[in-house]
Protein backbone atom coordinates (compact mmCIF):
# COMPACT_ATOMS: atom_id res chain seq x y z
CA UNK A 1 0.00 0.00 0.00
CA UNK A 2 0.98 3.31 -0.71
CA UNK A 3 1.02 5.64 1.65
CA UNK A 4 0.36 9.33 0.56
CA UNK A 5 2.11 11.84 2.62
CA UNK A 6 1.04 15.17 2.77
CA UNK A 7 4.23 18.56 2.27
CA UNK A 8 4.57 20.02 5.36
CA UNK A 9 6.52 23.01 4.15
CA UNK A 10 3.75 24.57 3.19
CA UNK A 11 2.12 25.05 6.55
CA UNK A 12 5.16 25.86 8.09
CA UNK A 13 6.14 28.57 5.46
CA UNK A 14 2.53 30.07 6.24
CA UNK A 15 2.75 29.96 9.80
CA UNK A 16 6.21 31.26 9.64
CA UNK A 17 5.10 33.96 7.25
CA UNK A 18 2.31 34.85 9.81
CA UNK A 19 4.71 34.96 13.03
CA UNK A 20 6.78 37.38 11.00
CA UNK A 21 4.20 39.48 9.95
CA UNK A 22 2.93 39.41 13.19
CA UNK A 23 6.54 40.49 14.50
CA UNK A 24 6.63 43.30 12.47
CA UNK A 25 3.02 44.21 13.26
CA UNK A 26 4.18 44.17 16.49
CA UNK A 27 7.44 46.17 16.13
CA UNK A 28 5.45 48.62 13.82
CA UNK A 29 2.99 49.27 16.50
CA UNK A 30 5.57 49.48 19.47
CA UNK A 31 7.33 52.01 16.80
CA UNK A 32 4.32 53.57 16.03
CA UNK A 33 2.98 54.17 20.24
CA UNK A 34 6.00 55.62 21.07
CA UNK A 35 6.44 58.09 17.90
CA UNK A 36 2.94 58.87 19.33
CA UNK A 37 3.95 59.22 23.06
CA UNK A 38 6.71 61.43 22.19
CA UNK A 39 4.78 63.67 19.87
CA UNK A 40 1.46 63.93 22.50
CA UNK A 41 4.64 64.96 25.23
CA UNK A 42 5.92 67.22 22.82
CA UNK A 43 2.83 69.01 22.48
CA UNK A 44 1.11 69.44 25.70
CA UNK A 45 2.75 72.72 26.36
CA UNK A 46 1.04 74.48 23.36
CA UNK A 47 -2.23 72.01 23.97
CA UNK A 48 -2.09 73.37 27.90
CA UNK A 49 -1.35 77.13 26.21
CA UNK A 50 -4.36 76.87 23.76
CA UNK A 51 -6.68 75.66 26.15
CA UNK A 52 -5.83 78.57 28.59
CA UNK A 53 -6.13 80.80 25.78
CA UNK A 54 -9.58 79.17 25.13
CA UNK A 55 -10.39 79.94 28.64
CA UNK A 56 -9.09 83.68 28.39
CA UNK A 57 -11.03 84.36 25.37
CA UNK A 58 -14.07 83.07 26.87
CA UNK A 59 -13.86 85.74 29.64
CA UNK A 60 -13.14 88.13 27.66
CA UNK A 61 -16.13 87.61 25.02
CA UNK A 62 -18.04 87.51 28.37
CA UNK A 63 -17.07 90.98 29.63
CA UNK A 64 -17.82 92.21 25.97
CA UNK A 65 -20.81 90.87 26.39
CA UNK A 66 -21.61 93.08 30.31
CA UNK A 67 -19.93 96.10 28.36
CA UNK A 68 -21.99 96.05 25.55
CA UNK A 69 -24.98 95.58 27.88
CA UNK A 70 -23.83 98.42 29.74
CA UNK A 71 -23.83 100.21 26.42
CA UNK A 72 -27.18 99.25 25.41
CA UNK A 73 -28.33 100.86 28.91
CA UNK A 74 -26.20 103.74 28.70
CA UNK A 75 -27.52 104.67 25.55
CA UNK A 76 -30.65 104.53 26.06
CA UNK A 77 -30.51 106.54 29.02
CA UNK A 78 -28.87 108.86 26.49
CA UNK A 79 -31.69 108.85 24.46
CA UNK A 80 -34.11 109.84 26.96
CA UNK A 81 -31.99 112.38 28.45
CA UNK A 82 -31.52 113.78 24.76
CA UNK A 83 -35.50 113.82 24.98
CA UNK A 84 -35.64 116.09 27.92
CA UNK A 85 -32.83 118.64 26.73
CA UNK A 86 -35.02 118.47 23.40
CA UNK A 87 -38.47 119.53 25.63
CA UNK A 88 -36.15 122.07 28.02
CA UNK A 89 -34.94 123.95 25.06
CA UNK A 90 -38.39 124.19 23.46
CA UNK A 91 -39.65 126.06 26.59
CA UNK A 92 -36.57 127.65 26.66
CA UNK A 93 -37.80 128.99 23.15
CA UNK A 94 -40.97 129.77 24.80
CA UNK A 95 -40.06 131.53 27.39
CA UNK A 96 -37.44 133.87 25.10
CA UNK A 97 -39.88 134.57 22.94
CA UNK A 98 -42.59 135.79 25.97
CA UNK A 99 -39.19 137.96 27.29
CA UNK A 100 -39.56 139.35 23.84
CA UNK A 101 -42.45 140.09 23.59
CA UNK A 102 -42.50 141.70 27.68
CA UNK A 103 -39.17 143.78 26.15
CA UNK A 104 -41.32 145.13 23.24
CA UNK A 105 -44.18 145.92 25.10
CA UNK A 106 -42.02 147.80 28.04
CA UNK A 107 -40.23 149.47 24.97
CA UNK A 108 -43.01 150.62 23.65
CA UNK A 109 -44.46 152.65 27.33
CA UNK A 110 -43.93 156.06 27.28
CA UNK A 111 -41.30 157.48 29.91
CA UNK A 112 -43.38 159.99 31.65
CA UNK A 113 -47.17 159.46 32.07
CA UNK A 114 -49.34 162.52 32.55
CA UNK A 115 -51.51 162.47 35.53
CA UNK A 116 -54.27 164.56 36.19
CA UNK A 117 -53.83 167.29 39.42
CA UNK A 118 -55.31 165.85 42.69
CA UNK A 119 -55.92 168.81 45.18
CA UNK A 120 -54.15 167.31 48.29
CA UNK A 121 -56.85 168.52 50.45
CA UNK A 122 -60.33 170.14 49.96
CA UNK A 123 -60.24 173.88 49.44
CA UNK A 124 -61.21 175.61 52.44
CA UNK A 125 -60.10 172.95 54.60
CA UNK A 126 -58.34 173.48 57.67
CA UNK A 127 -55.62 171.45 58.96
CA UNK A 128 -56.84 168.57 61.47
CA UNK A 129 -55.65 169.22 65.11
CA UNK A 130 -52.55 167.59 65.88
CA UNK A 131 -50.96 165.70 68.95
CA UNK A 132 -46.94 167.34 68.59
CA UNK A 133 -45.37 168.89 65.31
CA UNK A 134 -42.01 167.81 64.18
CA UNK A 135 -39.74 170.39 62.52
CA UNK A 136 -36.37 171.74 63.33
CA UNK A 137 -34.71 170.64 66.55
CA UNK A 138 -33.71 173.23 69.33
CA UNK A 139 -36.44 175.20 70.15
CA UNK B 1 -34.14 169.35 84.33
CA UNK B 2 -37.47 168.89 85.69
CA UNK B 3 -40.82 167.45 84.47
CA UNK B 4 -44.66 168.35 85.11
CA UNK B 5 -47.47 166.26 84.98
CA UNK B 6 -50.77 167.86 83.61
CA UNK B 7 -54.19 166.67 82.32
CA UNK B 8 -53.69 167.63 78.34
CA UNK B 9 -56.36 169.56 77.06
CA UNK B 10 -54.95 170.09 73.78
CA UNK B 11 -56.53 170.94 70.33
CA UNK B 12 -55.93 167.45 69.37
CA UNK B 13 -58.13 164.48 71.34
CA UNK B 14 -55.73 162.32 72.05
CA UNK B 15 -55.85 158.41 71.83
CA UNK B 16 -57.69 156.57 74.66
CA UNK B 17 -59.60 157.63 77.18
CA UNK B 18 -57.19 161.01 78.06
CA UNK B 19 -54.06 161.79 78.95
CA UNK B 20 -51.44 163.10 80.95
CA UNK B 21 -48.59 164.81 79.75
CA UNK B 22 -44.99 165.57 80.86
CA UNK B 23 -43.01 167.69 80.25
CA UNK B 24 -38.87 169.25 80.70
CA UNK B 25 -36.10 170.05 78.82
CA UNK B 26 -32.92 167.48 77.53
CA UNK B 27 -30.62 167.46 75.12
CA UNK B 28 -31.16 171.45 74.80
CA UNK B 29 -34.62 170.72 73.43
CA UNK B 30 -38.06 170.50 75.25
CA UNK B 31 -39.01 167.16 76.08
CA UNK B 32 -43.27 165.87 76.30
CA UNK B 33 -44.47 162.97 77.27
CA UNK B 34 -47.92 162.16 76.94
CA UNK B 35 -49.68 159.01 77.47
CA UNK B 36 -53.26 158.20 76.99
CA UNK B 37 -54.84 157.15 79.86
CA UNK B 38 -57.04 153.91 79.76
CA UNK B 39 -59.64 155.13 81.82
CA UNK B 40 -59.49 158.89 83.89
CA UNK B 41 -59.40 159.18 87.20
CA UNK B 42 -57.34 155.57 87.23
CA UNK B 43 -54.70 156.25 89.88
CA UNK B 44 -52.40 153.04 88.64
CA UNK B 45 -52.34 154.88 85.67
CA UNK B 46 -50.97 158.10 87.38
CA UNK B 47 -48.41 156.08 89.83
CA UNK B 48 -47.64 153.99 86.12
CA UNK B 49 -47.53 157.40 84.04
CA UNK B 50 -45.08 159.21 86.55
CA UNK B 51 -42.55 155.90 86.87
CA UNK B 52 -42.54 156.41 82.77
CA UNK B 53 -41.44 159.77 83.31
CA UNK B 54 -39.06 159.41 85.73
CA UNK B 55 -37.56 156.45 83.75
CA UNK B 56 -37.55 158.99 80.59
CA UNK B 57 -35.79 161.81 82.73
CA UNK B 58 -33.38 159.35 83.92
CA UNK B 59 -32.75 157.86 80.13
CA UNK B 60 -32.02 161.14 78.78
CA UNK B 61 -29.53 162.46 81.90
CA UNK B 62 -27.36 159.46 81.20
CA UNK B 63 -27.36 159.84 77.18
CA UNK B 64 -26.65 163.20 77.76
CA UNK B 65 -23.85 162.22 80.40
CA UNK B 66 -22.47 160.20 77.78
CA UNK B 67 -22.93 161.50 74.12
CA UNK B 68 -23.30 165.31 74.33
CA UNK B 69 -20.50 167.26 72.88
CA UNK B 70 -21.67 170.49 74.86
CA UNK B 71 -20.73 169.14 78.24
CA UNK B 72 -16.99 169.51 79.62
CA UNK B 73 -17.60 166.29 81.54
CA UNK B 74 -18.92 163.69 79.28
CA UNK B 75 -17.50 160.79 78.18
CA UNK B 76 -17.96 162.04 74.52
CA UNK B 77 -15.68 165.29 75.13
CA UNK B 78 -13.10 163.10 77.08
CA UNK B 79 -12.92 160.83 74.14
CA UNK B 80 -12.93 163.95 71.77
CA UNK B 81 -9.67 164.74 73.41
CA UNK B 82 -8.25 161.70 73.30
CA UNK B 83 -9.31 160.96 69.47
CA UNK B 84 -6.23 159.96 67.64
CA UNK B 85 -4.10 158.98 70.27
CA UNK B 86 -5.55 157.38 73.03
CA UNK B 87 -7.93 154.27 73.93
CA UNK B 88 -10.75 155.06 77.12
CA UNK B 89 -12.97 152.89 78.46
CA UNK B 90 -17.02 154.20 78.33
CA UNK B 91 -19.80 152.94 79.02
CA UNK B 92 -22.25 150.59 76.89
CA UNK B 93 -24.27 154.23 75.68
CA UNK B 94 -21.53 155.66 74.29
CA UNK B 95 -20.25 152.25 72.80
CA UNK B 96 -23.70 151.36 71.10
CA UNK B 97 -24.12 155.12 69.50
CA UNK B 98 -20.24 154.99 68.37
CA UNK B 99 -21.38 151.41 66.74
CA UNK B 100 -24.22 152.98 65.29
CA UNK B 101 -23.04 156.01 63.43
CA UNK B 102 -20.06 153.69 62.08
CA UNK B 103 -23.07 151.49 60.79
CA UNK B 104 -25.15 154.59 59.81
CA UNK B 105 -21.97 156.09 57.86
CA UNK B 106 -21.52 152.59 55.60
CA UNK B 107 -25.09 152.59 55.11
CA UNK B 108 -25.61 156.29 53.81
CA UNK B 109 -22.58 155.55 51.79
CA UNK B 110 -20.86 158.68 53.68
CA UNK B 111 -23.59 161.38 53.60
CA UNK B 112 -23.96 160.82 57.49
CA UNK B 113 -20.65 160.95 59.70
CA UNK B 114 -20.25 161.87 62.86
CA UNK B 115 -16.54 163.33 62.25
CA UNK B 116 -17.82 166.69 61.14
CA UNK B 117 -16.78 168.31 64.71
CA UNK B 118 -13.96 170.43 62.71
CA UNK B 119 -16.37 171.69 60.43
CA UNK B 120 -18.96 172.45 62.95
CA UNK B 121 -16.27 174.29 65.18
CA UNK B 122 -14.91 176.19 62.23
CA UNK B 123 -17.95 177.80 61.40
CA UNK B 124 -18.91 178.61 64.89
CA UNK B 125 -21.22 175.69 66.32
CA UNK B 126 -18.85 175.50 69.50
CA UNK B 127 -19.28 172.56 72.08
CA UNK B 128 -17.04 171.61 74.67
CA UNK B 129 -13.09 172.52 74.53
CA UNK B 130 -11.74 169.74 71.81
CA UNK B 131 -8.39 169.89 69.71
CA UNK B 132 -8.94 170.14 66.26
CA UNK B 133 -7.36 167.13 64.50
CA UNK B 134 -5.54 166.12 61.26
CA UNK B 135 -7.25 165.25 58.16
CA UNK B 136 -8.95 161.55 59.01
CA UNK B 137 -7.46 158.93 57.90
CA UNK B 138 -9.27 155.93 58.26
CA UNK B 139 -13.11 154.54 57.58
CA UNK B 140 -13.62 153.87 60.77
CA UNK B 141 -15.89 156.01 63.21
CA UNK B 142 -14.49 154.26 66.28
CA UNK B 143 -11.71 151.38 66.89
CA UNK B 144 -12.97 149.08 69.78
CA UNK B 145 -10.43 146.60 71.77
CA UNK B 146 -13.50 144.68 73.02
CA UNK B 147 -11.74 142.17 75.23
CA UNK B 148 -9.95 145.10 77.17
CA UNK B 149 -13.31 146.96 76.88
CA UNK B 150 -11.20 150.33 75.47
CA UNK B 151 -12.64 152.81 72.71
CA UNK B 152 -10.32 154.87 70.70
CA UNK B 153 -11.52 157.67 67.97
CA UNK B 154 -9.35 157.83 65.05
CA UNK B 155 -11.37 161.69 64.60
CA UNK B 156 -13.76 163.48 67.29
CA UNK B 157 -17.26 163.10 66.82
CA UNK B 158 -20.53 164.69 67.23
CA UNK B 159 -23.63 162.37 68.58
CA UNK B 160 -26.32 165.57 68.25
CA UNK B 161 -28.88 163.71 65.67
CA UNK B 162 -28.09 160.16 66.04
CA UNK B 163 -27.54 160.60 70.47
CA UNK B 164 -30.84 162.19 71.20
CA UNK B 165 -32.28 159.17 68.38
CA UNK B 166 -30.99 157.02 70.51
CA UNK B 167 -31.91 158.55 73.72
CA UNK B 168 -35.46 158.46 72.10
CA UNK B 169 -35.37 154.51 71.37
CA UNK B 170 -34.01 153.55 74.87
CA UNK B 171 -36.52 155.96 76.61
CA UNK B 172 -39.41 154.62 74.57
CA UNK B 173 -38.26 151.35 75.60
CA UNK B 174 -38.16 152.05 79.25
CA UNK B 175 -42.06 153.43 78.83
CA UNK B 176 -43.06 150.35 77.38
CA UNK B 177 -41.77 148.83 80.26
CA UNK B 178 -43.53 150.75 82.71
CA UNK B 179 -46.75 151.46 81.03
CA UNK B 180 -46.98 147.81 79.10
CA UNK B 181 -49.94 148.30 76.49
CA UNK B 182 -50.59 151.80 76.86
CA UNK B 183 -50.59 154.58 74.33
CA UNK B 184 -47.72 157.20 74.53
CA UNK B 185 -46.25 160.19 72.41
CA UNK B 186 -42.70 161.28 73.64
CA UNK B 187 -41.58 164.81 71.70
CA UNK B 188 -37.80 165.75 72.27
CA UNK B 189 -37.89 169.02 70.50
CA UNK B 190 -39.41 168.15 67.50
CA UNK B 191 -38.34 164.65 67.27
CA UNK B 192 -40.88 161.51 68.06
CA UNK B 193 -41.83 158.32 69.13
CA UNK B 194 -44.89 157.03 69.71
CA UNK B 195 -47.23 154.19 70.26
CA UNK B 196 -50.60 154.14 69.87
CA UNK B 197 -53.04 152.40 72.12
CA UNK B 198 -53.56 148.68 72.13
CA UNK B 199 -56.12 147.61 69.54
CA UNK B 200 -58.03 149.70 66.28
CA UNK B 201 -57.98 153.03 68.06
CA UNK B 202 -56.72 156.35 66.88
CA UNK B 203 -53.55 157.15 66.06
CA UNK B 204 -50.99 159.86 66.87
CA UNK B 205 -51.61 162.65 65.28
CA UNK B 206 -48.31 164.56 63.98
CA UNK B 207 -47.62 168.28 62.16
CA UNK B 208 -44.67 168.79 59.85
CA UNK B 209 -43.98 171.77 60.65
CA UNK B 210 -43.26 174.81 57.83
CA UNK B 211 -40.00 175.21 57.89
CA UNK B 212 -40.45 178.63 55.98
CA UNK B 213 -41.44 180.67 59.50
CA UNK B 214 -38.74 182.22 61.15
CA UNK B 215 -38.17 180.89 64.53
CA UNK B 216 -40.34 181.27 67.09
CA UNK B 217 -43.37 181.85 65.08
CA UNK B 218 -46.17 178.96 64.75
CA UNK B 219 -47.92 178.41 62.39
CA UNK B 220 -50.18 175.50 60.73
CA UNK B 221 -48.30 172.74 59.04
CA UNK B 222 -47.57 171.49 56.04
CA UNK B 223 -48.81 168.54 56.24
CA UNK B 224 -50.44 165.84 58.63
CA UNK B 225 -49.38 162.02 59.38
CA UNK B 226 -50.44 159.80 61.54
CA UNK B 227 -48.01 157.99 63.87
CA UNK B 228 -49.33 154.22 65.12
CA UNK B 229 -46.07 153.41 66.02
CA UNK B 230 -42.32 154.42 65.73
CA UNK B 231 -40.51 157.88 64.98
CA UNK B 232 -40.60 160.82 63.37
CA UNK B 233 -37.34 162.57 63.22
CA UNK B 234 -36.75 165.92 60.95
CA UNK B 235 -33.69 167.81 59.62
CA UNK B 236 -34.44 171.42 59.06
CA UNK B 237 -32.17 174.42 59.05
CA UNK B 238 -34.96 176.40 60.26
CA UNK B 239 -33.36 177.12 63.09
CA UNK B 240 -29.23 176.71 64.09
CA UNK B 241 -28.27 179.35 61.27
CA UNK B 242 -26.03 181.81 61.61
CA UNK B 243 -23.71 184.02 60.38
CA UNK B 244 -19.93 182.75 59.78
CA UNK B 245 -16.48 184.40 60.80
CA UNK B 246 -16.27 184.54 57.27
CA UNK B 247 -19.72 186.17 56.62
CA UNK B 248 -21.19 183.05 55.25
CA UNK B 249 -24.61 181.99 56.01
CA UNK B 250 -24.20 178.64 57.44
CA UNK B 251 -26.25 176.18 59.22
CA UNK B 252 -25.67 173.02 61.28
CA UNK B 253 -26.24 170.21 58.70
CA UNK B 254 -22.38 169.36 57.45
CA UNK B 255 -22.19 167.50 54.39
CA UNK B 256 -18.99 164.88 55.57
CA UNK B 257 -18.18 165.04 51.82
CA UNK B 258 -17.30 168.53 51.47
CA UNK B 259 -17.11 169.21 55.01
CA UNK B 260 -19.40 172.08 54.72
CA UNK B 261 -22.33 173.41 55.53
CA UNK B 262 -24.51 171.30 52.80
CA UNK B 263 -25.52 172.88 49.86
CA UNK B 264 -29.72 174.41 51.05
CA UNK B 265 -31.99 173.64 47.82
CA UNK B 266 -34.13 171.75 50.69
CA UNK B 267 -35.73 173.32 53.59
CA UNK B 268 -36.27 170.23 55.89
CA UNK B 269 -36.48 166.58 55.47
CA UNK B 270 -38.66 164.38 57.45
CA UNK B 271 -38.82 160.59 57.72
CA UNK B 272 -41.04 158.06 59.31
CA UNK B 273 -39.40 154.87 60.60
CA UNK B 274 -39.57 152.03 62.81
CA UNK B 275 -36.65 152.91 65.19
CA UNK B 276 -36.26 157.28 66.20
CA UNK B 277 -31.79 156.55 65.35
CA UNK B 278 -32.21 155.46 62.23
CA UNK B 279 -35.13 158.15 61.23
CA UNK B 280 -32.61 161.26 62.39
CA UNK B 281 -29.75 159.13 60.36
CA UNK B 282 -32.44 159.16 57.52
CA UNK B 283 -33.67 162.22 57.81
CA UNK B 284 -29.96 163.97 57.76
CA UNK B 285 -28.60 161.71 55.22
CA UNK B 286 -31.49 162.73 52.58
CA UNK B 287 -31.15 166.40 53.69
CA UNK B 288 -27.72 166.14 52.69
CA UNK B 289 -28.26 164.52 49.66
CA UNK B 290 -30.16 166.95 47.98
CA UNK B 291 -33.09 167.95 45.92
CA UNK B 292 -31.36 166.83 42.88
CA UNK B 293 -31.87 163.00 43.76
CA UNK B 294 -34.00 162.95 47.34
CA UNK B 295 -36.80 161.36 45.68
CA UNK B 296 -35.37 158.54 43.90
CA UNK B 297 -32.85 157.85 46.67
CA UNK B 298 -35.81 157.67 49.34
CA UNK B 299 -38.45 155.44 46.85
CA UNK B 300 -35.46 153.35 46.45
CA UNK B 301 -35.17 152.78 50.21
CA UNK B 302 -38.69 152.35 50.62
CA UNK B 303 -38.54 155.48 52.83
CA UNK B 304 -41.86 157.24 54.49
CA UNK B 305 -40.23 160.74 53.46
CA UNK B 306 -41.45 164.43 53.23
CA UNK B 307 -38.84 167.24 52.04
CA UNK B 308 -39.55 170.87 52.01
CA UNK B 309 -38.09 172.41 48.77
CA UNK B 310 -36.41 175.53 48.17
CA UNK B 311 -39.45 177.45 47.13
CA UNK B 312 -41.79 175.84 49.78
CA UNK B 313 -42.98 172.68 47.75
CA UNK B 314 -44.13 169.96 49.90
CA UNK B 315 -43.17 166.58 48.13
CA UNK B 316 -43.47 163.25 49.45
CA UNK B 317 -42.50 159.81 49.27
CA UNK B 318 -45.53 156.98 48.17
CA UNK B 319 -44.62 155.00 51.61
CA UNK B 320 -44.73 158.90 53.61
CA UNK B 321 -48.04 159.27 50.76
CA UNK B 322 -49.77 156.59 52.70
CA UNK B 323 -49.42 157.76 56.27
CA UNK B 324 -50.12 161.39 55.26
CA UNK B 325 -53.90 162.16 56.28
CA UNK B 326 -53.94 166.15 55.47
CA UNK B 327 -51.58 168.25 53.21
CA UNK B 328 -52.30 172.00 52.58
Amino acid sequence: MTDKRRPVHVPVLVGASAALYAASLAGVTALQSAADRATIEARAPAAAAVDRLAARNEAVAKALDGLRGRMDATGTDYGAAADALGSVEVRLGDLATTVADVAGQVAALPDRIALPSVPRAPAGRAAPSVHAVTGASGK
Amino acid sequence: MIGAAAEAAGAAAVPGAASLSFSGRAMASPLTLTIARRSPGNEDDLRGAEVAWAAVVDEFARCEDAMSRFRDDSEITRLNRLAGWASLTVGGRLVHALVASDRARRLTGGRFDPRVINALERIGYEGAVVPLTAVVQTDRVVDLDRRAGMVRLPAPVDLGGIGKGLALRWAARRVEEALPGFGFLLDAGGDLVGRAPAGDGPTWRIGIEDPRLPPGEEGPPLAVAELSRGAVATSSVRRNRWRSGDGRDVHHLIDPRTNEPAPTDLFAVTVAHADPAWAEVWAKALFIEGLATIGPDARARGLAAWWVEADGTLAMTPAARERTIWSG
